[in-house]
């Protein structure tokens, strides 16, 4: 598992305060958070690419070292690589770094993507260049997957396809990890198993999504009865809709209950506010 | 074990699988001792979290409902008939009382609400 | 550390073309290669980083089983092996050249040496510079470092000494002393670059 012990970063415009959680091995974590709200921060702090300025990060109780990196897959927000590098390139260094690299899942992978080695990376869509980075983090087999806005570019046709495909990933072994930061809330409905929410460097929760459920709830009504919650709420006409948080709340009778889907908990926590 | 989860409930899900079990144990589609799947492949199968099926087997067996074996699964523990038809019955019970706040809603005097109950029985008698 | 090196050899071996055609060179301008390809390591130390700051390149490859301190020696041993084996590939091409043309003596390694040292001075300078500060900052120092230095050898330079087909020992001590000199700047730069490497936050650094 991976902890962070009150890990806090300064930079010139933004800040990551105090964090200190475990993200417990075996399951889907989704980190849901607006642009520029600090995902890719989180995740890069724990790839040790940024160091902390105060507390660690420790993956299964120590520093995270070579033989622990080789049982991490990643998938960034884009496809770094020098311009005219073609992927064959990319995965010849890819093999070398990974013991456990798996040609034959590598060459499937590519067929089903329509990948062609041969074509430098620069000149692919973005959303091939995604599906780039997916075929080389999986063929090695990893442990864990770290996947920082893996679906963005990608149509919802494949993004679905890609959801599947992660579900089958985590459920052929035993104590996959899988880490997926993204803004398309939609894509982890009924698959995270927790949800990291971070907002402007802050954790705003890290909950499992059965308490989630329980706890998140949208409330909708006249204007004056739900203002009457005294939550932030939103407002159309008449009609006014607000997050209640069941666990602080009783929900009145006279409001109709709808469920809470994660981009609405986004919204209301990050966004709303009346 | 066929279970329909709907996204459009405000129930949490584990609550809807919780629920849509119980019935299947109480009107004996789910059999004592069958051996339900894993909460993995529960999960596969209806396309949610894990950790939702956990918790619904966590609820399932802390209600005496089904029980596991280390290292075998999850099976179906045998229920008495009455406790089978304590359920059913409260089932109904809670049905009425939703019948009764709907008459109400719709302003349907008691009596009007009985008329309406003994011509669908009687209807269904026919 | 295997990784790290093949990351490096992966850029480098485009260089080998360079080599070959380098060594034909020598027969035609002899000594007058060696200027020219001292600007040229320097060249592709600051390109190479330049061109990896804009693709964001070092996230991916510090992502993989690679340490900050197996990127940063792979680094500066990619060059120094660079260097030295032009150094090496250049007097070999003297040699032949010397042969073809029936000249009664071989060229001076001293005056390789010197080169060899001089260039690897150099690039210790810019390797630091480049890996450590900004790209811009780097540029506004080793601009300034270049000016300055270029005035004061056009200061100091007013004899013309037939350097080139002595072998005085007064040339090998220059040689020698240039060449650890080298050595031991080349050293210090690893040393504080990748020391500062450690602690820095990647792909920030513009």
């Amino acid at each position: 598992m991976i902890e962070f012990q009150e890990v806090s970063l300064q930079f010139k415009h933004f800040q990551m305060k105090n964090i200190s959680l475990t993200i417990p091995k075996g399951y889907v974590i989704g980190c849901i958070g607006r642009n520029g709200s600090g995902k890719t921060t989180f995740i890069k702090t724990m790839m040790d690419l940024y160091r902390p300025t105060t507390g660690q990060v420790l993956w299964n109780g120590a520093l995270l070292d070579q033989q622990q990196k080789e049982k991490i897959g990643f998938i960034y927000d884009d496809f770094h690589h020098w311009k005219n590098t073609k992927l064959k390139a990319v995965r010849k260094l890819y093999e070398r770094a990974y013991p456990t690299w798996q040609p034959q899942l590598y060459t499937q992978l590519l067929d089903a993507y329509g990948l062609n080695e041969r074509q430098a990376i620069h000149q692919l869509s973005k959303g091939t260049r995604m599906k780039a980075q997916i075929a080389l983090a999986l063929s090695h087999e990893p442990d864990v997957l770290i996947m920082d806005e893996p679906t963005s570019g990608l149509d919802p046709v494949f993004r679905r396809t890609f959801i599947h495909q992660l579900r089958d990933w985590m459920a052929a072994r035993e104590n996959r990890t899988l880490l997926f930061s993204t803004h398309i809330t939609s894509d982890l409905e009924q698959f995270a198993d927790y949800i990291l929410c971070i907002d402007q460097g802050n954790v705003r929760f890290f909950l499992p999504t059965d308490e989630l459920e329980e706890r998140f709830v949208l409330v909708k009504g006249p204007v004056d009865a739900v203002r009457a919650l005294g939550v932030p709420m939103e407002s159309h006409n008449n009609q006014a809709t607000a997050l209640i948080d069941r666990t602080i709340m009783v929900i009145p009778e006279n409001l109709y209950i709808e469920r809470a889907r994660l981009e609405d908990v986004l919204y209301f926590l990050t966004e709303v506010s009346e | 074990m066929t279970i329909i989860i709907s996204p459009q409930d405000p129930t949490p899900l584990y609550a809807q699988i919780v629920e849509q079990m119980k019935r299947q144990i109480a009107d004996g589609t789910l059999q004592a001792d069958e051996q339900l799947p894993s909460i993995r492949n529960l999960a596969k199968q209806l396309e949610v979290s894990v950790i939702t099926t956990k918790r619904a087997y966590e609820e399932l067996e802390k209600e005496g409902l089904i029980y596991s074996v280390h290292g075998r699964g999850s099976f179906v523990q045998a229920q008495t008939n009455n406790v089978k038809t304590e359920w059913l019955r409260l089932a109904f019970e809670q049905k009425c009382e939703a019948l009764i706040q709907e008459g109400r809603a719709l302003g349907l005097s008691n009596e009007e609400m009985l008329d309406m109950l003994r011509i669908y029985i009687e209807e269904e008698k026919s | 550390m295997r990784l790290a090196l093949y990351k490096e050899w992966m850029y480098w071996k485009y260089v080998i073309p360079l080599l070959i055609i380098c060594s034909f060179l020598v027969y035609f301008v002899e000594y007058g290669i060696l200027l020219p390809l001292t600007f040229f390591m320097t060249g592709a130390i600051i390109y190479q980083v330049i061109t990896e700051r804009q693709s964001k390149t070092i996230e991916l490859e510090l992502s993989l089983p690679m340490s900050r301190d197996e990127w940063m020696t792979a680094r500066f041993l990619a060059h120094f092996v660079n260097l030295t084996s032009f150094a090496i590939a250049m007097y070999g091409a003297l040699v032949v050249t010397y042969n073809v043309r029936a000249f009664q003596e071989l060229p001076n390694p001293a005056i390789m040496l010197i080169w060899w040292g001089i260039t690897l001075i150099t690039m210790s300078v810019v390797l630091w510079l480049f890996l450590r500060f900004s790209t811009n900052r780097a540029i506004l120092i080793f601009a300034s470092l270049y000016i300055g230095s270029a005035v004061i050898m056009m200061a100091g330079s007013k004899t013309d000494s037939p350097v080139l087909f002595s072998t005085s020992p007064s040339l090998w001590n220059a040689a020698v002393i240039i060449s650890v000199v080298g050595l031991l700047l080349y050293s210090l730069s690893y040393w504080m670059t990748k020391r500062h490497f450690r602690t820095e936050t990647i792909g920030t650094k513009r």
